[in-house]
C-alpha cells in the first residue's frame, strides 16, 4: 500500500490536477483541502503520510497551517511540503526552523520528488 | 507659523505624500499577487495537465514530441511571468520582512550583493518598501555604472532603521522623496549612500 497524502491550496484546480497526477503515479489516497480548518479535519478524518501545503492559503498562510498541524499531530512532524508556483529560493529563509521536510516547486511535483524529501515512506 | 505644526498644512501635505506612497505600493503589491494567483498558477496547472495527457498516449506516438514541445514553451512562460511578478513587487517583504526580502533580492541582483543584516524588527509596511528600495535603487545604478559588487548593512536601534549601501552613491528623487515622506534622513557620500529611517 503506497503513502497517503493531502494536498492544501486555495486553488481548485490545482487541486484537481495534482490529485489526478499522483494517482496516475500510483497513490491510492490522495486528499484535498483548501484552507487550514479543512486542512486540519481532513488530517483528522483521513490520517494521512504525507501533507503538502501551498505557501499561500489565500487569505491564510501555509506555514501558520505547518505549525498547527505539527502541533496537533506531533507524528507529522518532517512529513509536511511546503509547495509554491514561486521560486524555491525566496523561502529557504522562511523553511528555516520549520519543522517541514522540504520545498518542491509546483511544477517539480510528483511521487517521486516526495519519496526523495521523505526517506522511509511506505 | 503658518503651515507648520500638527496639522497645518504643511502636515496635510506630508500625510497626502505617504497615503500616495501607500497606494503606490499596494498597487503594485495587488498586481504581483494577480500574476502569481492567476497566470502564474494556470501555466504551472497547464503544464501539469499537458504531462498527463503525454504520459497517456502509447509510446513511439508522434504527438508525444509535439506535447513536450508545448511543455517546454510553458515552462518558459512560467520562468518568463515569475520574472515579471518579481520585479512588479518583491512579495516575500510584505510576508516576511526586509531580512528575507535582502537574501531574496541579492540572489537576483544583477551584481554581486553582500548582505550584513541582524534580526530585525518588523517595520511599518512604507518603512520596509522605503529600505528596499534604497538598496535596489542604488544597485541597480551600480550594476550600470561599474561591474565590483555593492554591501549592505541594515540595523535597527532605537526606532530607526539604518540602511547603508557601500559601492554606489547614486539615489533617484523619488527614493530621496520616499525617505524625506517618512521623515528620515540620506546621504549619499563617496560611493556610499546611509539612509536613517524612523520605525515608529
Amino acid at each position: 500500500v503506497p503513502f497517503r497524502c493531502l494536498v492544501v491550496d486555495d486553488n481548485q484546480r490545482f487541486l484537481e490536477v495534482a490529485r489526478r497526477s499522483l494517482e496516475w503515479q500510483g497513490l491510492d489516497v490522495v486528499h484535498i483541502a483548501t484552507s487550514i480548518d479543512t486542512a486540519l479535519a481532513a488530517i483528522e478524518a483521513g490520517r494521512p503520510d504525507v501533507v503538502l501545503i501551498d505557501v499561500s492559503l489565500g487569505e491564510e498562510s501555509g506555514f501558520e497551517l505547518l505549525r498547527r498541524l505539527i502541533e496537533r499531530f506531533p507524528h507529522l512532524a518532517g512529513r509536511g511540503i511546503m509547495i509554491s508556483t514561486r521560486a524555491e529560493e525566496d523561502y529557504t529563509d522562511l523553511m528555516d526552523g520549520m519543522s517541514a521536510a522540504g520545498f518542491l516547486a509546483k511544477s517539480a511535483l510528483s511521487v517521486n520528488a516526495i519519496r526523495a524529501l521523505i526517506p522511509g515512506l511506505p | 507659523m503658518a503651515g507648520e505644526g500638527p496639522g497645518g498644512p504643511a502636515a496635510e501635505l506630508n500625510a497626502s505624500r505617504l497615503r500616495l506612497m501607500a497606494e503606490l505600493d499596494g498597487a503594485y503589491e495587488r498586481i504581483e499577487r494577480e500574476l502569481h494567483d492567476g497566470v502564474q498558477q494556470r501555466l504551472t496547472t497547464t503544464g501539469m495537465e499537458l504531462r498527463l495527457v503525454e504520459a497517456s498516449l502509447p509510446d513511439g506516438d508522434p504527438a508525444r514530441a509535439a506535447l513536450a514541445d508545448i511543455g517546454e514553451q510553458l515552462r518558459a512562460m512560467e520562468a518568463e511571468v515569475r520574472t515579471l511578478s518579481r520585479r512588479t513587487f518583491p512579495a516575500i517583504l510584505s510576508e516576511a520582512g526586509l531580512g528575507p526580502a535582502m537574501r531574496s533580492f541579492a540572489r537576483h541582483a544583477p551584481l554581486p550583493v553582500e548582505l550584513s543584516i541582524g534580526t530585525l524588527p518588523r517595520c511599518p509596511a512604507l518603512v520596509e518598501t522605503t529600505a528596499y528600495h534604497v538598496v535596489s535603487d542604488v544597485v541597480a545604478h551600480a550594476a550600470r555604472t561599474q561591474a565590483g559588487f555593492v554591501t549592505v548593512e541594515i540595523s535597527e536601534r532605537d526606532g530607526s532603521l539604518r540602511v547603508v549601501v557601500t559601492g554606489g552613491a547614486e539615489v533617484t528623487q523619488i527614493v530621496r522623496d520616499r525617505v524625506d515622506a517618512l521623515g528620515g534622513r540620506l546621504e549619499t557620500q563617496a560611493e556610499r549612500v546611509v539612509a536613517e529611517l524612523p520605525t515608529g
